[in-house]
């Protein structure tokens, strides 16, 4: 994948992702047009939302659990 | 390579000033630093020498960073860039962790326990830290201002808002950068989708 393709493939899907999930599919044909490939691309990365929700959540990534521990610590504010 | 045993804190916080004005190799010299401290405060730590029982085990990071930072040189009063520093060391330590873990597995023996339980509340992370590793470094080379929106975010646990500061970004522009960069990364852990 190069920078700009990847560039095109975020644009579509971080648009999607702001749309309500009964939308995705209109707002996909709208954005991907006839570049079946990009829509393909865009699609095979929503399938992975639910992983994504706990493989890498914030609030149990290792930075959260840091910073909670050094507030809790007084070591930082 | 840096010693450890002969860096001083003056040393130390010019590698900072360095990385901060782009020096990548910098980061490289300060983990291992960094690393050592940290062995030295966890082994201190449970051996029980030290009267504070109640250190909390990533109260020594801070601790073992604040040791080899000279507060007096550099303005630390940038709390945003203060952050952003801790996050690239979280990053490195905990990899470097992961990969001693690795080695003691395989060579048998468990060398790196007693940082294990100082830093236990690290080490049972969702993801293998070493493939999100791989991925983000993959990342980087495609869209480098994202990936650091990741290691801030994940390894840092910078808020929105705060990550926009270090980044000189909108808050909307890192909300959408982590979003999409989830699924990616997520991808490269999963391997290629299945060919339809």
């Amino acid at each position: 994948m190069t920078p700009a393709r990847w560039g095109e493939i975020k644009s579509v899907l971080a648009q999607v992702l702001d749309t309500d999930p009964g939308a995705r599919s209109s707002t996909l044909d709208r954005l991907c047009g006839a570049d079946a490939g990009l829509r393909l691309e865009v699609e095979s990365l929503l399938a992975l939302e639910a992983k994504a929700d706990s493989a890498l959540e914030t609030a149990a990534a290792p930075g959260a659990i840091a910073r909670r521990r050094w507030y809790a610590s007084g070591a930082v504010r | 390579m840096v010693n450890a045993a002969v860096l001083a804190p003056q040393e130390f916080t010019q590698l900072l000033v360095n990385w901060r004005n782009g020096d990548k190799n910098a980061l490289d010299q300060m983990t291992p630093v960094l690393y050592d401290e940290l062995r030295k405060l966890a082994r201190h730590f449970l051996a029980g020498e030290r009267p504070d029982h109640t250190l909390q085990p990533t109260a020594l990071v801070h601790e073992a960073y604040m040791r080899l930072v000279d507060q007096h040189s550099v303005d630390w009063k940038n709390r945003a860039h203060f952050l952003g520093v801790a996050a690239s060391m979280m990053r490195r330590i905990l990899i470097n962790h992961a990969r001693a873990g690795q080695a003691a597995k395989r060579e048998g023996f468990t060398q790196a326990l007693a940082l294990e339980d100082a830093l236990g509340v690290f080490i049972h992370p969702q993801v293998d830290l070493l493939e999100l590793n791989a991925a983000l470094q993959q990342l980087s080379d495609l869209d480098p201002q994202q990936a650091r929106v990741v290691e801030l975010r994940y390894f840092g646990g910078l808020t929105i808002e705060e990550t926009a500061e270090v980044l000189g970004i909108s808050p909307a522009t890192v909300k959408r950068e982590w979003g999409t960069a989830r699924l990616w990364l997520m991808q490269q852990i999963e391997g290629p989708p299945p060919v339809q």
